[in-house]
């Protein structure tokens, strides 16, 4: 047997983590390569990763807020997995996966009735009996029209407004034009046919549509097209009737408004993926409309397009080009699928979040069972540069900055241990680092190139020694830094890294001396969106209170995780220690700003009784004690600025510029990243999925990705040929 | 075939306009093709690979069929052939029930081959737009006039350029030749064409730089040289020693001054006829302003392509070539398609007895070299050339047989017997003295429709900048694909923008209205 190929992962967030998992889960995986992770600084996360404060109650301190969707199939399998291999003994926090993720149904939307006077909208998403992860497929698209037409049809017959629903029952005798003639007809034929009574109410024509897409379902595609019409003109005659029958009285009203808006967006919905196309191209075929555009279009009005859930989504994925609140821009393509699978497929909760924080429950767990496995990870490696070789058809060499020595040249030892969960602190260790006391003094920040630490070695990797195949699992921000070759070598690489789009993102985190009731929210735990801009996100995350050691009676009674898209600065060239003090001071004031403006909305009672734009800062927990606006110093804000946490945007008409893993052009590259081309916008799932595709490209494994990638008509020829055949 | 009949017959008699149509009427074709193609599959069962005839009606039945299902099905008769342009044109037929027999056989790859339908030159991964591809092919075999292709009598430039350009002449058009544009510059709100950066690349001896003489008569016909005429240029000399091409951009010239034009100055609108393959060479701030521009630039891909022409001393029938000339395609790549072109033996000034007796041009895409290196690689285009020469070599060592039966080697019936070559030498001296071109420099390469991008296709008007209008066969026109018709249209479109009169466009683009005056 030859001699085992050698796989370089570099950066170690979700995607490079999934890579790695799959590689080193076929049994015989040591026969055919080693595998070492390459990560910057002192932790793995990538944008996930989150870290413990020791000065501060060994508090969580995270990149930002994150929930997980339940349709995070793929997502919640590796977790599933990872945790069984974990064998936790009896006892231990966090032992199983589900103790790790906690159920997040219910959601509240906030609606601006009128200039700055908003309401909140709680949506109880109901749960179910589903665990995500157990691998059931998801349903076609036609099925997903079925269940949004039975939604239309359930809410109508709950509409609030009684006497405009008992109406839409009466047959419509005297107006006929309801319905164009020939569809009239079919309809009689087809009641003659299966016995049914044709009223032609509006009523009957929303039953109608809705059981016509439940049969259509099951039709071959060949009838299918046919009736696809049919299931339109019932659906527009009946939006069309509700419209001119009520839509003053429905704006008036709050609980109709919110139900119409729904309606309306569901029937727009169905209505646009069949007249553009959906159910036979895919979601591809409307990757150049802008979301937005795209609803107005099939024609959703100007008051449903600026309603609170369609905000919402845009909230979701940051979806803000340059950042910038006035730019919103989302690919209806991306968008509409992953929605669909989000509200529509999803298994327990609409939402999940975790028990502690994203580093203690993803990739503590990740890091134990990939080191058992046989993984090696070198920590304080900064990928400086990929060169290619002489050919142009391979990566050549990886320049790596090695950012500090480890004291008796071991290995880093990176968790820590709080209150028996395995941990990443918020800093190095540094009792591990050569010349640690110094370093720790010195404000540097090893997760930041632009910080001002000097490397103690650059490392070149070269290709037949030391790597054979580079999986790169660093954000498509940092590119400029470490691909100018490929770039420059290939237009393709140079438009996908010049039109997928980055941005910053603000958040902040809040430890308060009072609970929710006590801050005066008064609706269950919740995830909140759709509020004021930028900092439009809240989670109360006090579900994670147990897992922070704080001294006894001393802990915070409410923890709340914001966050928002922050307007995007261009980033330093090259060292500029203060680029990233400049980003987190922006943070904060964008924060402080927000709060005071905003806060007292949501929680009323930590706002000033006589002024509710002046903070209660003694609602703040600060164990330092501090006084008035000085509390706030004792919180957490960041700007998410380096080039590999910025957030990546799916804008409109920028898909058919995103890669897949095995498509990089060069025969010894395999791509990693939710930035890669998913079908999905930037998610964990998202980056999950491609982290197994990468597997895929090197070995042939998993077999399976649930909702797999849908091929696209961008799709580049395969450059990567597997060093393990499938069998 | 009665099935075929009725399905044609029923479809005459229902109304005209598709939006008439029952969806029934339209389920009624679609089942009576359907049956028809089944019996035909049936009916030549093990057949199609012995029975020529037999596999190319089933190709053209299977095809056909398929495809009309497709438009009806997937609403091309509601929406336009853009409507299906996102999908892979075999990809597409395949979902519509063509057999993989057809999509991997010579009528599919036919079209690949007409339209270079190879990114990058990569014949692994040939794209082309369902859309595009369908209303290409349809124009061209169901709307021709007189024959299916027309052939020049001479030299393109001789037929096309030399009427153009002294019929220009004579209206008043100044012609600036040796002006190479360098960059293209934005005003300060980066919505218009302030400045224009243009090398020069030769001083004229008449010291007037519009004056250049640039074409000559041969037998009658007003021809473009093959190199400048060097007696009009000062560095005429330097120039024909150095052996210096300037249509290369890596050419080493930096020519003889660095203009720059200035808007309200030297021009106020421009007309941009030089393709996005060169942009982000020449215009990288256009690129950073705009999106929809980079996405156009980046979204229609190209090909390189090369071209080998060979002066043969036999005639059609002792080479044994087909006897009518003929155009063949779908060949071996990667110069897979070839004409005779022995009818351009009279324009060309052989002496007395020592004219050719055949002529053939072959060409095809090119695959792009592994790095495209910056402009000061001098040595590049020789390279590459020898790349060309070096496959050719081997091309015509192993396919020549079978296009040329009787001009085969005696040891090797396959390959070119080179002596029967025009020019002078051993055989191999005589192939080196054929005439070899590569195609590689941004504005030469060949404009694609893959999937998908017809959508990022520009019109003439709407380059996002006030002062800027496009013209060329890769702006958005009624068929968006790489061909003089295109760019013809593409040029009426763009002069209707500038001047504001109506032409007569024969079907005119969706977005361009005829303008209003």
């Amino acid at each position: 047997m030859s001699e085992p190929a050698k796989i370089a992962i570099l950066g170690g967030g979700v995607a490079s983590m999934s890579a790695a998992y799959y590689l080193t889960s076929r049994p015989d995986w040591k026969d055919h390569y080693e595998v070492t992770v390459y990560q910057m600084g002192w932790r793995l996360g990538g944008k996930g990763a989150s870290g413990r404060n020791a000065n501060m109650g060994q508090r969580i301190e995270e990149h930002g807020l994150h929930v997980w969707g339940g349709f995070y199939e793929n997502a919640f399998a590796l977790m599933r997995a990872c945790y069984g291999e974990l064998e936790r003994p009896e006892g231990a926090p966090l032992r199983s996966w589900k103790d790790a993720f906690i159920k997040q149904s219910f959601v509240v939307w906030e609606e601006e009735v009128e200039e700055g006077k908003w309401e909140h909208w709680p949506i109880p998403f109901p749960e179910n009996s589903d665990e995500p992860g157990d691998g059931t497929e998801f349903p076609s698209i036609w099925a997903y029209l079925e269940m949004l037409l039975g939604w239309i049809l359930n809410a109508m017959r709950q509409f609030p407004l009684i006497a405009l629903r008992d109406r839409s029952r009466e047959p419509e005798t005297a107006d006929r034009s309801i319905l164009p003639d020939w569809l009239r007809e079919a309809a009689m034929a087809t009641s003659r046919v299966w016995g049914k009574v044709f009223d032609g109410s509006p009523f009957w024509m929303l039953r109608e549509a809705a059981e016509l897409a439940g049969s259509l379902a099951t039709a071959t595609e060949k009838n299918r097209s046919a009736d696809m019409y049919r299931v339109l003109d019932y659906l527009k005659s009946f939006m069309n009737w509700l419209e001119a029958e009520a839509e003053e009285q429905i704006w008036n009203h709050t609980e109709a408004r919110r139900a119409y808006i729904l309606m309306a967006l569901g029937a727009t919905v169905v209505r646009g993926m069949i007249v553009d196309g959906v159910l036979t191209d895919g979601f591809f075929a409307l990757d150049d409309y802008d979301l937005k555009e795209w609803l107005a279009r099939h024609g959703a009005s100007e008051k449903v397009l600026d309603s609170a859930p369609v905000w919402a989504y845009y909230d979701y994925f940051f979806a803000y080009e340059d950042g910038n609140t006035e730019k919103p821009r989302m690919s209806a393509g991306m968008g509409l699928n992953h929605l669909l699978r989000l509200v529509l497929a999803y298994k327990g909760s609409i939402f999940w979040k975790m028990a502690s924080g994203m580093g203690d429950v993803v990739f503590a767990p990740m890091y134990q069972v990939l080191k058992a496995r046989g993984v090696k990870f070198e920590f304080f490696h900064m990928v400086e540069g990929l060169e290619l070789s002489d050919d142009y058809g391979f990566v050549e060499r990886i320049k790596v900055a090695r950012q500090v020595a480890i004291k008796g040249g071991k290995d880093y030892d990176p968790l820590v241990v709080v209150k028996d969960l395995p941990c990443w602190p918020s800093e190095p260790d540094w009792e591990q680092i050569v010349g640690g006391e110094i370093l720790e003094t010195k404000g540097y920040n090893y997760e930041d190139r632009f910080s001002d630490w000097a490397p103690v070695e650059e490392r070149t990797l070269q290709r037949g020694t030391d790597f054979d195949y580079a999986v790169l699992g660093i954000s498509i921000g940092e590119f400029p830094y470490i691909a100018d070759p490929l770039i420059e070598n290939d237009e393709d690489w140079e438009i996908m890294v010049k039109e997928i789009q980055a941005i910053q993102t603000v958040a902040l985190q809040l430890w308060f001396n009072e609970d929710k009731k006590e801050l005066g929210w008064e609706l269950p735990t919740t995830v909140m969106t759709a509020y004021a801009q930028p900092i439009e996100t809240w989670l109360d995350a006090s579900a994670v209170i147990p897992r922070e050691d704080w001294p006894e009676g001393e802990g915070p009674k409410n923890i709340a995780y914001y966050c928002g898209p922050l307007t995007t600065e261009p980033t330093p060239e090259g060292k500029d220690p203060a680029y990233g003090e400049e980003q987190d001071a922006r943070a904060k004031q964008v924060a402080l700003d927000w709060l005071s403006k905003n806060l007292n909305h949501l929680f009323p009672n930590a706002t000033m009784p006589d002024d509710p734009r002046e903070l209660n800062w003694s609602t703040l927990l600060d164990p330092k004690e501090g006084s008035g606006a000085a509390r706030f110093d004792s919180q957490y804000w960041r700007s998410n600025y380096t080039p590999t946490e910025r957030y990546v945007i799916s804008r409109p008409g920028t898909n058919r510029f995103r890669m897949t893993s095995n498509t990089s052009g060069y025969g010894n590259l395999v791509l990693a990243g939710d930035w890669l081309y998913t079908g999905l916008g930037g998610s964990v799932e998202g980056a999950v999925m491609s982290g197994m595709t990468a597997s895929q490209a090197l070995c042939n494994y998993p077999e399976r990705i649930v909702g797999g990638l849908e091929r696209n008509p961008w799709q580049r020829p395969v450059s990567v040929s597997p060093i393990v055949d499938s069998e | 075939m009665h099935l075929v009949q009725a399905a044609r017959d029923f479809s005459k008699w229902i109304q005209d306009d598709p939006k008439d149509h029952f969806r029934a009427d339209h389920m009624a074709i679609i089942k009576m093709l359907e049956q028809a193609r089944d019996t035909l599959r049936d009916e030549f069962d093990g057949e199609l690979d012995t029975r020529d005839d037999a596999r190319r009606l089933y190709y053209i039945l299977d095809m056909g069929l398929g495809t009309i299902k497709g438009l009806i099905l997937d609403g091309v008769i509601f929406r336009g052939w853009d409507a299906i342009d996102i999908w892979e044109w075999r990809e597409w037929m395949r979902r519509w029930g063509v057999s993989d027999y057809t999509l991997e056989g010579v009528a599919v790859r036919g079209l690949y081959d007409y339209i270079f339908g190879f990114p990058n030159g990569d014949f692994a991964n040939p794209r082309v737009g369902a859309g595009t591809a369908i209303h290409g092919a349809f124009r061209l075999v169901f709307t021709y006039k007189e024959a299916l292709f027309f052939y020049m009598q001479a030299g393109m430039g001789d037929i096309v350029f030399s009427p153009l350009y002294l019929e220009l002449k004579k209206r008043g058009v100044k012609f600036k030749f040796f002006h190479k544009v360098e960059n293209l510059g934005l005003n300060a709100d980066k919505d218009a064409i302030e400045t224009i950066a243009i090398q020069r690349q030769v001083d004229l001896k008449s010291g007037d730089p519009a004056s250049y003489d640039a074409v000559e008569e041969i037998k009658g016909v007003w021809s473009w040289p093959s190199a400048p005429f060097y007696d009009q240029i000062v560095q005429g000399e330097e120039l024909k020693n150095n052996h210096i091409n300037l249509e290369s951009n890596w050419a080493d010239w930096s020519g003889v001054e660095d203009l720059t034009l200035q808007r309200g100055v030297d021009f106020d609108e421009v007309i941009l006829g030089i393709p996005p393959s060169s942009f982000r060479y020449i215009a990288p701030e256009l690129l950073d302003a705009n999106d929809r521009f980079a996405r156009m630039t980046y979204g229609i891909k190209s090909s390189a392509t090369q071209a080998v022409q060979l002066w043969i001393d036999k005639d059609a029938e002792g080479i044994g070539a087909p006897s009518e000339p003929v155009v063949a395609t779908a060949y071996v790549d990667p110069i897979n398609t070839w004409a005779d072109m022995s009818h351009l033996i009279k324009r060309e000034t052989w002496g007395e007895d020592e004219a050719p007796k055949f002529v053939a041009y072959f060409c095809g895409p090119m695959t792009d070299a592994a790095n495209i290196p910056d402009f000061d690689d001098h040595g590049f285009p020789e390279r590459e050339l020898e790349r060309c020469k070096e496959m050719a070599k081997e091309w015509f060592a192993s396919n020549t047989g079978h296009i040329f039966e009787k001009a085969g080697m005696q040891s090797n019936p396959a390959a070119l017997d080179l002596t029967l070559l025009h020019g002078t030498g051993s055989g191999e001296e005589k192939f080196l003295q054929q005439y070899f071109r590569v195609n590689i420099d941004p504005s030469e390469r060949y404009m694609l429709s893959v999937p998908g991008s017809t959508a990022v296709r520009l019109r003439a008007h709407e380059s996002g900048f006030d002062n800027l209008f496009l013209t060329g066969d890769w702006t958005y026109t009624s068929i968006s694909a790489g061909c003089i018709e295109c760019a013809v249209m593409s040029g009426l479109h763009c002069a209707e923008a500038v001047s504001g009169d109506a032409f007569q466009i024969t079907d005119r683009a969706k977005g361009y209205g005829p303008p209003q005056k």
